[in-house]
């Protein structure tokens, strides 16, 4: 049995390495069992992957760009799953990816589903608070579901290229210098670096607020788009239910002033 | 007292009958390196950074820069009859606001509609002033949708297409006698003259190169469903119409629905949102499924699309004939047709079928609709039983029991 340990922030090429090395000595997938190391930035605790010599197999990019997505997953059988499959593609079947409803594929197609869409909710439901004297530092802390930042990082250096700030997460953080246009990565600070309260925040909520239409109620189409495990880090989520328990009356209230 | 928050009140309350709240269509953008420059458009269709009780998407800061009007159109919370509250932001107001969003990461742009205040002239000159002001003075990449004036000269709607990503004018009302009837000082040639410049002034701009671009996302319109008693085939006549002689990118439909201090024209209840998205539902097979006018007037009856059926059922219901179609040989267009087949399913089944026969377990495993879709298709190792096609009860069967609210959330 082979033991791999990768690194416990999801790095593709890591992956990528010690798959093409088990591939060149013909390792079956049920005699590697992959994990996570621990101690993120800590020296020594991951065994840094032997430089490959294996030779270049040829994987078609469409299971490439979905692996690359997929080692970003929170669940530990991702790299097994990619193994596997990385192992029938050479060994069995070519157009393995194209078999759109083969158990495997179906299993890594819905990872990466989830994937994007954490990362997109990262760029959606991200907020930033303002510390210091203007312009001052713009501060996030953000609990993806997945080791998404990494993805949606470009989203925000390209977006806020000229403010400085970083976003916090509980497995890492990101710090941008506007100056020298410069990206930091740290290890994960805590919740309590973030303010808990930010001038224009006020605005935001009287905004979120009135422009909601109470003769339209429709929480289930909110909820899809918006479930409740994202609301604890947006500040707007503490206004729904109010906003929906009032929703009636205001109706009504207008109903029958326009009776009268 | 903070003057900008009783303001925002105002103003967003004045601004929610809009449906539109779209970010994206513009292609992707981002600000000059090395400036003061802020924001990007990602080139997608845009991102909704939160979402209201009513299941709309939160993608854009939507307000109006006033909402004194002189105009006195009934169906609006603003006319000049009606004794709201009213407000007026300052140009800075409006552009500080919205860069202090922005930088929070809370909305992709700002949407600006207004009041009419002293002249059409003057109140898209203020407008325009807004959108110039976030592109010049602050380098703001981020997204501007313009709400036009009827009636304001062709060179300030010119200015205005240099500076915004959109532009919108509505129509409001489905045809001109209920325009005439419930915005008595609007005409419908004027909106429609003015979404006549847009269309040329847009397809000028992207037929050349090098000349600026002009409103890259396009225009779009807004009509009015149920204050008026115009039957749902009319309504999307009139959208046909826009969309070919407008080449419009959407048009929206907004289910009427009470406003505080209603006129007493209006009805009393509100239109059931149902409408409103099977109303939804036909402009999307009309512009993607391939679905004529003709076809979906078929599934209608006195002009109203079914409330129970979506309009590709209703229509699936009166053209039974062509059922039950074989999913591993038939046309994409014909695949499109079958209820329960979605653009995307469609899609993936075409490249499924390439490499071997399609089963019922693979349908399963795609997660397909197998009750609404087992009627109307066959494959290598299934077959509708006897009679369920023509049967009396396959109407009943497809009943929408669950309330979709698919196209209510991006708008
Ligand atoms: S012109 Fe616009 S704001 Fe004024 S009443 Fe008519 S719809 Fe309302």
């Amino acid at each position: 049995m082979k033991n791999i340990i990768l690194p416990p922030v999801p790095e593709f090429d890591a992956w990528r390495r010690a798959a093409r090395d088990a591939l060149a000595q013909n390792i079956h997938p049920s005699e590697i069992t992959w994990n996570d190391g621990d101690d993120l930035f800590g020296a020594g605790t991951v065994a840094p992957a032997p430089i490959s010599h294996a030779p270049r197999t040829k994987v078609p990019s469409d299971f490439i760009d979905q692996a690359r997505q997929a080692v970003c997953h929170a669940d530990p059988g991702r790299y097994a799953l990619l193994y596997k499959m990385l192992w029938r593609i050479t060994r069995e079947n070519r157009a393995l990816m194209q078999w759109t409803t083969d158990d495997d594929v179906i299993a890594l197609a819905r990872m990466v589903k989830s994937v994007r869409r954490d990362a997109y909710k990262i760029k959606a439901f991200l907020r930033f608070r303002e510390v210091g004297e203007k312009p001052g530092h713009f501060i996030a802390w953000y609990e993806p579901e997945h080791f998404t930042l990494g993805l949606s990082l470009p989203f925000f250096t390209t977006r806020f290229a000229n403010m400085n700030w970083s976003i916090l997460t509980p497995y890492i953080s990101a710090h941008w210098d506007a100056d020298a246009q410069g990206l930091t990565l740290l290890p994960p600070q805590s919740k309590d670096t973030c303010p808990d309260d930010d001038a224009t925040e006020k605005h935001w909520l009287t905004y979120y607020s009135h422009i909601f239409n109470p003769a339209r109620l429709k929480p289930k189409a909110m909820l899809a788009q918006m479930p409740r495990k994202y609301w604890r880090n947006m500040p707007e989520t503490a206004l729904i239910d109010g906003l929906m328990t009032g929703a009636h009356d205001r109706v009504q209230d207008m109903i029958s002033k326009h009776k009268a | 007292m903070d003057k900008i928050n009783t303001k925002l009140e105002i103003l967003a309350d004045a601004a929610k009958y809009d449906a539109s709240c779209a970010s994206g269509g513009a292609g992707a953008r981002k600000a000059k390196e090395g400036g003061k420059g802020l924001g990007s458009l990602t080139g997608g269709s845009g991102i909704c950074h939160s979402f209201t009780p009513d299941g709309r998407c939160v993608s854009l800061l939507k307000i109006l820069m006033t909402n004194y009007c002189m105009y006195d159109c009934h169906y609006c919370i603003n006319r000049i009859s009606s004794n709201v509250q009213r407000a007026r932001f300052t140009v800075d107001e409006v552009v500080n606001l919205t860069l202090n969003f922005y930088k929070r990461n809370y909305i992709e742009g700002l949407f600006l509609s207004s009041g009419i205040i002293r002249s059409p002239d003057y109140t898209m000159e203020q407008m325009v002033l807004i959108a110039k002001s976030l592109r010049l003075d602050h380098d703001f990449a981020g997204y501007i949708h313009l709400k036009t004036i009827p009636n304001a000269s062709a060179e300030l709607q010119k200015q205005a297409g240099l500076y915004a990503d959109r532009l919108s004018i509505n129509v409001e009302m489905p045809t001109p006698a209920s325009l005439a009837k419930f915005a008595p000082e609007k005409n419908l040639n004027d909106i429609t003259g003015t979404m006549d410049h847009l269309k040329d002034s847009i397809a000028e701009s992207r037929a050349e190169k090098k000349a600026p671009k002009f409103a890259p996302a396009g225009q779009s319109t807004q009509m009015i469903v149920g204050a008026d008693p115009t039957p749902d085939t009319d309504i999307l006549k009139t959208s046909v119409k826009l969309y070919d002689d407008y080449k419009l990118r959407r048009v929206y439909y907004s289910a009427f629905s009470p406003i505080p201090d209603a006129s007493p024209v209006l009805p009393l209840k509100p239109a059931p949102l149902v409408r409103e998205h099977r109303l939804y539902q036909a402009d999307w097979l009309l512009r993607f499924y391939g679905f004529s006018y003709d076809d979906i007037a078929q599934g209608a009856k006195d002009g109203m699309l079914s409330l129970d059926h979506d309009p590709k059922v209703a229509w699936a219901l009166q053209n039974r004939h062509v059922f039950p179609v074989d999913v591993n040989r038939a046309s994409k267009d014909m695949l499109l047709r079958v209820p329960g087949l979605g653009i995307k399913t469609v899609a993936r089944i075409l490249h499924l079928r390439r490499q071997h026969s399609i089963r019922w377990a693979d349908l399963a495993k795609m997660r397909l609709p197998l009750s609404k879709l087992k009627a109307f298709i066959t494959l290598s190792d299934y077959r509708p039983v006897m009679g369920l096609l023509d049967g009396v009860n396959l109407a009943a069967t497809l009943k929408n029991t669950q309330q979709l609210e698919l196209f209510s959330g991006r708008t």
